[in-house]
């Protein structure tokens, strides 16, 4: 499969710590994936993000994306091909305004006036935030400000998105608002997406899933791979699939259960099935 | 929730809020110099004729307008008051000591609080109409000679259009801080002078490290997008010079021929 | 049972009378009863915050009344009266880390008390047992609170709320930003301090399941008006009254109406956590120990 971004024996550390949290650090996104990245606070998951998009510069090792080495030099083009949407909705927003805001990017790429205005209407109104394009952020909820955010981006007309957390400060309807619409646009825009989360309905999205815990690789494998390790998962202080948490508790009921992982429909067709038999 | 009125934009589409903010910025100024002129009541009654067309053109409700007068209000009766007993000049109607009250001070009291009316109701209103990042503009826009000694006229704008645009964010925080600390028996409205100042410590330290977390967020986030300086970028917004931006003009110049006649010299 | 909390037809109107007057709460009564675990549910812009303001007198009503605690609040109650309510009901708000401000964990946690007028030795000594009560490690006692982690800090403000010793403790989603694993610990904990301290809980939270969990009622707010105040029983088992409202299910009740909708199997009563869930499905499901042990 072809990679869009390689990362090769990656050493980082910041400034004020003595060890390595990232020490000959490996992993590969293929083109098209949608990989979650999952782990504790403090686990190193952001770091990776801000790693990728050249926000910060590892000590060894190199970067890769899109059959590019990033070096200080084209790190500003490379990041043109990666878009970032992070934790907290009030802070990323920069315009004064929606449509503003969006255009923040696309002013930073010199795009011409007409053009501009062009994608700026285009992807508000792809994230159905258009009719708040006048709007101040003070007057939007935290899933709309993320929705102006995922608009700044599609704008720019990325390769890869990043979401850095970006759910998790949201309701649990502005939780799925975000989710469902990346959905929809890793589909229809051709994206990489790259999702760091808690939230394990997010990362049951994925391809693939890979857990961090302090900067090393834990396991990295399908959703249903990794969450049939549901003990491991929670010691790792993560949450897992509710169907998990069903398996488990009825295990202590001491009912014979199926071992591999099974999402919450197949559990429930599963608990059907079974109850007619006995 | 807690809407402070400065730096607060009303949406609308009215022509006021449809003028080149550049136009509205610098006819404010100019609007501000010229109530200077003023000197007797047929002036001030031309200035307030002018000011109420104005903000009927704005299609903005009075009571804004006095929200904006309201928090300095002590200000304005304490120079009123001022001008009252330290002017002399025509019938006397009290005296004692240095102090005086007389037909010129009563009237040049009036004059003051009219002034400080107008004033504040002019850049009320343009600070209702436009929207901050506008504003920031315009000044960048205005300010463009200066890039010739090498000021740093956009870093400068974008600077203002950010601050500005976190004010109301900040301010809610303050109030979140502060509810916090009330709850842990603060009193920030009672006990002594001192008393007060150190009840701020507890407001003022989280609220600066707030702001320093967001400003490195914010910092992260332009990066992310690409942002690296000032030079090579283009802009959303253009602004245009249009027919009604000329017109504006010329009731300004209207207005200050109105004034110079009127005017006692 | 003893009232703890009674509210009477309480409007609260931000900016009475200007143009941007805006009604928060209208005709809010209901009354809770001492150590009572009460969730408040409702959208952002409900009324829930400005509710929860009332409670330790952060904002008295426009009109109407409420008694907590003893203490009667109405529109003409001075802040004087209610400094002794501020020490009985303990608000941890929302990200409450933001509120930490001195050089180190233990004298943050010692500032309520001795804003009460307790010594600095015995404040010292009360703060020392809230970071018990929170489990917070010695070793960050003396630390700065800007050096810890982002669920330490968390810890560090809810001591700094326990310290006063409150009756009556408000949560306002106090789990935001957490990860799965300090979301679970911060919920046990005041769980865990509700009964050792006879504690009376309110809980405002977006989390059905935790509602389901922990809560004893539940009041739903809707653009400043109190929908209605029930079990959480009676409350999730209304699924058409709560869609109609855009409000969740427990996840655990969801899964269990997928099963009643795709079987003959019925729940009595519905369940609403996860344990409650196995309980009733155990006797029915095959037995035995699975083969990957």
């Amino acid at each position: 499969m072809e990679k869009i971004a390689e990362i090769k024996n990656l050493n980082f550390k910041y400034s004020q710590q003595d060890s390595w949290l990232f020490h000959d650090f490996n992993l590969a996104i293929n083109r098209y994936e949608w990989l979650a990245i999952i782990g504790h606070n403090g686990s190193g998951k952001s770091t990776l993000a801000r790693l990728i998009d050249g926000l910060l510069v590892p000590q060894a090792g190199e970067i890769w994306i899109d059959q590019q080495k990033m070096s200080s030099e084209n790190v500003w083009q490379l990041r043109k091909k990666i878009g970032m949407v992070f934790q907290n909705p009030e802070n990323q927003f920069v315009g004064a305004n929606v449509a503003d805001d969006v255009a923040f990017g696309l002013e930073n790429q010199a795009v011409p006036y007409e053009k501009m205005h062009q994608r700026v209407a285009a992807a508000l109104k792809r994230v159905n935030m258009w009719e708040f394009s006048e709007q101040e952020p003070a007057n939007l909820s935290g899933g709309q400000k993320q929705r102006v955010a995922i608009a700044g981006v599609i704008a720019l007309k990325p390769k890869i998105v990043i979401l850095d957390e970006a759910t998790s400060m949201l309701d649990p309807a502005g939780r799925y608002d975000v989710i469902s619409l990346i959905k929809e646009l890793k589909e229809q825009e051709g994206l990489t997406v790259i999702s760091i989360t808690h939230d394990i309905d997010e990362a049951s999205l994925a391809d693939r899933v890979v857990v961090l815990d302090d900067g090393k690789i834990l396991d990295a494998a399908s959703p249903a791979n990794v969450f049939s390790q549901g003990q491991t998962l929670t010691n790792l202080g993560l949450d897992v699939p509710f169907s998990e948490k069903v398996k488990l508790a009825l295990k202590q009921q001491d009912v014979l259960t199926p071992s591999e992982y099974y999402t919450e429909q197949r559990m429930v067709d599963w608990i059907c099935q079974s109850i007619l038999k006995k | 929730m807690n809407k402070i009125l400065l730096g607060r934009y009303l949406p609308g589409s009215s022509l006021i809020h449809r003028l080149d903010p550049r136009a509205k910025l610098l006819l404010s100024f100019y609007f501000i110099i010229i109530i200077f002129l003023a000197n007797n009541w047929s002036s001030y009654f031309l200035l307030f004729f002018f000011m109420a067309l104005t903000i009927l053109l704005a299609k903005i409700k009075i009571g804004f307008f006095w929200k904006g007068v309201r928090p300095l209000i002590w200000l304005i009766l304490f120079t009123v008051v001022l001008q009252i007993f330290f002017s002399t000049g025509g019938t006397v109607y009290w005296h004692w000591g240095i102090l005086s009250v007389t037909s010129t001070g009563l009237v040049s009291g009036i004059y003051v609080f009219c002034r400080f009316v107008l004033i504040i109701f002019m850049s009320t209103l343009l600070t209702l109409t436009t929207p901050p990042l506008e504003i920031a503009g315009a000044m960048e826009s205005l300010l463009k000679p200066l890039k010739k000694v090498h000021f740093p006229v956009y870093e400068v704008s974008l600077m203002l259009s950010i601050a500005l645009r976190f004010v109301p964010t900040l301010m809610d925080e303050a109030l979140k801080i502060m509810n916090a600390q009330r709850s842990r028996g603060v009193n920030f409205d009672q006990g002594s002078l001192m008393q007060r100042l150190k009840a701020v410590v507890p407001l003022l330290i989280p609220l600066f490290v707030s702001a320093f977390n967001r400003a490195e967020d914010l910092a992260t986030a332009m990066e992310a997008r690409g942002y690296h300086g000032g030079e090579g970028r283009t802009k959303y917004r253009v602004h245009q010079w249009l027919y009604h931006d000329t017109l504006s003009c010329l009731a300004f110049l209207a207005l200050t021929i109105g004034m110079l006649l009127l005017r006692n010299w | 049972m003893d009232l703890s909390i009674n509210f009477e037809k309480v409007d609260y109107i931000y900016q009475p009378n200007t143009p941007f007057a805006h009604q928060a709460l209208n005709q809010v009564s209901f009354s809770l009863p001492d150590e009572s675990y009460t969730a408040i549910i409702g959208h952002t812009g409900s009324g829930k915050s400005t509710l929860v303001q009332h409670l330790n007198g952060l904002l008295k009503p426009t009109h109407g009344r409420l008694m907590v605690q003893e203490q009667m609040i109405t529109p003409q109650t001075t802040n004087k009266e209610l400094s002794d309510l501020r020490r009985q009901v303990g608000v941890v708000f929302q990200f409450p880390e933001a509120q930490l401000f001195e050089e180190t964990v233990l004298r943050d946690i010692a500032f309520a008390p001795k804003n009460f007028g307790i010594d600095e030795e015995k404040a010292a000594q009360l703060a020392k047992e809230a970071a018990e009560a929170v489990r917070l490690p010695d070793s960050v006692l003396d630390k700065s609170p800007f050096e810890l982690s982002g669920g330490q800090m968390r810890r560090v403000a809810i001591a700094g709320i326990l310290v006063m010793k409150p009756k009556v403790l408000v949560l306002d989603e106090p789990t935001a930003g957490l990860d799965p694993k300090g979301h679970q610990e911060i919920m046990e904990l005041f769980a865990r301090l509700k009964s050792q301290q006879h504690l009376t809980v309110i809980l405002v939270s977006h989390q059905m399941d935790d509602v389901a969990e922990y809560a004893d009622q539940v009041l739903v707010m809707e653009q400043g008006k109190l929908l209605t105040q029930q079990t959480p029983q009676q409350l999730f088992s209304q699924v058409e009254w709560l869609n109609k409202h855009h409000l969740g299910l427990p996840h655990a009740t969801k899964f269990a109406f997928e099963i009643e909708k795709k079987s003959t199997f019925k729940f009595s009563p519905l369940p609403l956590t996860v344990s409650q869930l196995a309980n009733q499905l155990a006797n029915f499901l095959p037995k035995g120990v699975s083969q990957d042990e």
